[in-house]
Formats: structure tokens, C-alpha cells, sequence
């Protein structure tokens, strides 16, 4: 059955590889913070790689594509989880985080795939100013996600150890980092944001057009 | 045009349901009655603004998408609370976010690509289980609203069992969470389903 090799795709295979280890790493989140961030770091290195394996292997799929992209929304829901109980004053600040990471992800892949299965003409997201280099541009977007994971990841960290302090500023390394990755969290949520609603008016134009539709078809 | 779409009443009964929502878990760490009780109005106008959206003739794409995201980030949001309130089982909660938030969105995101206007289609290949849940408004609407109230009862039951129910040891709020938990082992049960059905349509539509 064509349906079983899909499966089997050494891609997907290694996204099952990542699945396993991120649930290792919650396991672990809450009180062995070493094992944690390896698994986390070890589950997201696969990341590159899979990526990689699909383009070799011409094994690139959808499903495989959506397995990473639910590994990754994963990943980062249950790591805020546990910064909600290490940290519960700011309980609404990361849940708000959360939500709008979710629901813009989720909005733009729905736009992406009505894109690809329909005739709808979608706004052109790279017309935006502040979207166009966010993402035509590899490296900041790379930067961004790296910025935005880093801030979370060391946040997490500091409740278990400041970080060995660095030599001649004497600043501990976790902390320094937190810091500086902070701005860079911000500014990714304010992008989702942006995403969020370029994806509305994208889904509120087509329900215009079906509504026209549907009017001229009952006169 | 589009922002015609935007003021339908049964969108802003949603804006609604999004505010009241933030207001409730702003209040759970201090105000737990009120933000319960938010918590609940807010998911009960999910009853409403369909009706609206059918009798006004506003249905939309949007307000179905912005429907199932906000019963998504309440119900992640209220599953937050819940690891807060009861740590030793933080990894539970997080692990049903994870379900909830994975099978809808695999599961809806299929339906598109299938070229279905609403994921909430019955299509003869989903097996008997989604389609008594997507082809019976009442079993959907038991086994939806039973869920949250049984993660806000989950919650409230850590201020007060309740009012003691005569000729029981328990409180009223507590027998009822306990009534309403197997609900939420069916609901579990479909999430997987849904799960399931996803990956397989995925499957198929990438050979």
C-alpha cells in the first residue's frame, strides 16, 4: 500500500525520532534541566536534518511537513507550560505568547492551503513592509526563530542556574542571553501579530467572494 | 467588503467570548468563582453564535476558523491553569494540549486540502466514530461542552468541593466533575481518532 511507504520516509521517520525526544525532554523539564535542553536541542537539531533527508531523498510530503510543524508548536507549548509554573506571575504574558503563536501559525498555514487548492487570488504577504524581510531574507528569519527559541530556552534555564559568568564584563551567560534575546521575542510576536491579521483580511476576502457568488447565483 | 465580515454578530459574539476569556484567567489566581463562572460563559456562547450566524445568514469562513481558534486557546489556556493547580500532573495537561491542539489542526487542515468548506463534513471514509461526532450536532455538543466543564470543575474543586450533596460525602461541584470525566475520556478517544483519519488523508494525498 503507497500509503504505508509514506510513513516509512526516512524523513518522517525522523520525526518520529524528534516526537520521541521532545516528550523525553518534558518529561525531564521539570526537575533535570541537563537532560531537558539536551533532548529539546537534540529534538530540534533533527530539524535541519530532516529537511535535508526530503530534498536527497525526494521524500518530501505534506504529512511530513505538518509532523514538523506540530513537533515544533509542541515544543514550544509545553516548554512555556513548565515557564508558567517556574514562573506563574507572568502566567498571562506567556499564554498570551502562546495563543498568538498558535493562531497565527495556524491562520497562515490554513491560508497556504487554500492557496495551493483553490483559485482564490491570496494577498501577496511579501508586499508588506515589515513582512517582506522577514521573509525573503533566510538569515533573519533564521535569526528571529533562533532568537525567539533562545529567550525561551534560557528563561527556562535561569531557574536552575544563572550560567557560568563570562570573563570581563561579569555577566552570567544564561541570563546575558536572556536578556539580549528579549527584544528579538518581542518583535517576533509583534510579526505574528502582523501574520495574524494579513491572514484574516486574506480569509474575510474570500468569504466576500463566496458570499457575491452565492447572491448571483440565486438571482 | 471585508470588513463587513469582520462586524457579523456572530464574530463579535466571539471578540466577546475572547474577552470575557481573558478576563477569567486573569482573575484565577485570585478571584475564583468569577473567573469559574467567565470561564463558563465564555465557552457556553459557543452554543449561541452558531444560531446567529444560520438565522442572520452571517455564516463565514472566518467566523467558523475564528470559532475552533478560540475553543482551542481556551481550552490550552485553562489546560495551563490545571498544570499550575495540580503540578505532580503538569505533564497530563500538557500532553492533552498537545492532542487537542495536533488532531484539530491536522484534521482541519486535511479537510482543506480535501477541498471540504468546513471540517465539519461527514465524509463516508472517516470512520463511525468522527461521523457520529461531526454528523450529530447533539453528541458533538455533549462531548464538547462536557470536556470543559470538566477542566473547569477540575479547577474549582481546588477552592471547594461544593455544597455537601446529601447522603454523600462529596460536594456537588465535585460529583459533577467526576460525572462529567468519562466524557472527557470519549472526547480523548475522538481527538486520537481524528488524529488517525488526518494522517492517513495526508497520506493519500501526497501519493
Amino acid at each position: 500500500m503507497m500509503a504505508e511507504n509514506i510513513f516509512l520516509f526516512v524523513p518522517n521517520l525522523i520525526g518520529y525520532a524528534r516526537i520521541l525526544l521532545a516528550f523525553a525532554s518534558f518529561y525531564f523539564m521539570p526537575f533535570d534541566h541537563v537532560t531537558a535542553i539536551t533532548c529539546y536541542m537534540l529534538s530540534s537539531g533533527l530539524d535541519a536534518i530532516d529537511g535535508h533527508a526530503a530534498r536527497y531523498l525526494g521524500q518530501g510530503t505534506k504529512f511530513g511537513a505538518m509532523l514538523d510543524m506540530l513537533t515544533d508548536r509542541c515544543g514550544t507549548m509545553c516548554l512555556i507550560i513548565v515557564l508558567c509554573q517556574f514562573y506563574p506571575k507572568y502566567t498571562i504574558v506567556l499564554m498570551f505568547n502562546l495563543c498568538v503563536d498558535i493562531v497565527s501559525h495556524w491562520m497562515h498555514t490554513w491560508v497556504s492551503a487554500m492557496k495551493g487548492s483553490s483559485s482564490h487570488k491570496v494577498i501577496d504577504l511579501e508586499g508588506n513592509p515589515i513582512l517582506k524581510h522577514y521573509y525573503t531574507n533566510r538569515i533573519i528569519l533564521f535569526l528571529m526563530c533562533a532568537g525567539n527559541e533562545l529567550f525561551f530556552g534560557t528563561l527556562y534555564l535561569i531557574h536552575f542556574t544563572a550560567g557560568p559568568k563570562l570573563p570581563i564584563i561579569s555577566l552570567s551567560l544564561w541570563t546575558s542571553l536572556c536578556v539580549l534575546c528579549a527584544p528579538v521575542a518581542v518583535m517576533k510576536t509583534v510579526i505574528s501579530l502582523v501574520q495574524l491579521y494579513a491572514a484574516s483580511l486574506n480569509v474575510a476576502a474570500i468569504d466576500v467572494t463566496e458570499r457575491e457568488e452565492a447572491k448571483k447565483k440565486s438571482t | 467588503m471585508a470588513n463587513n465580515v469582520f462586524f457579523f454578530v456572530p464574530n463579535i459574539i466571539g471578540y466577546l467570548r475572547i474577552g470575557i476569556a481573558l478576563v477569567a484567567f486573569c482573575l484565577m489566581p485570585s478571584k475564583q468563582y468569577a473567573a469559574f463562572w467567565l470561564y463558563t460563559v465564555s465557552f457556553s456562547l459557543d452554543m449561541v453564535d452558531g444560531h446567529f450566524a444560520r438565522y442572520l445568514q452571517q455564516v463565514s469562513v472566518f467566523g467558523s476558523l475564528l470559532d475552533m481558534l478560540i475553543d482551542r486557546c481556551t481550552l490550552l489556556c485553562m489546560l495551563t491553569r490545571l498544570s499550575l493547580c495540580y503540578p505532580r500532573h503538569a505533564i497530563v495537561f500538557s500532553a492533552l494540549t498537545c492532542l487537542d491542539i495536533s488532531s484539530h489542526w491536522m484534521y482541519m487542515y486535511s479537510s482543506v486540502l480535501l477541498g471540504y468548506k468546513s471540517h465539519k463534513i461527514v465524509d463516508p471514509e472517516i470512520g463511525p466514530l468522527l461521523m457520529l461526532y461531526y454528523g450529530n450536532p447533539i453528541f458533538l455538543d455533549v462531548v464538547f461542552y462536557g470536556s470543559m466543564t470538566f477542566f473547569g470543575l477540575l479547577y474549582l474543586v481546588t477552592i471547594t468541593p461544593g455544597p455537601r450533596v446529601p447522603g454523600s460525602a462529596w460536594g456537588v461541584w465535585q460529583l459533577i466533575c467526576v460525572a462529567c470525566a468519562p466524557v472527557e475520556i470519549v472526547q480523548i478517544v475522538i481527538n486520537l481518532s481524528m488524529l488517525h483519519t488526518a494522517s492517513f488523508r495526508m497520506a493519500a494525498i501526497d501519493t
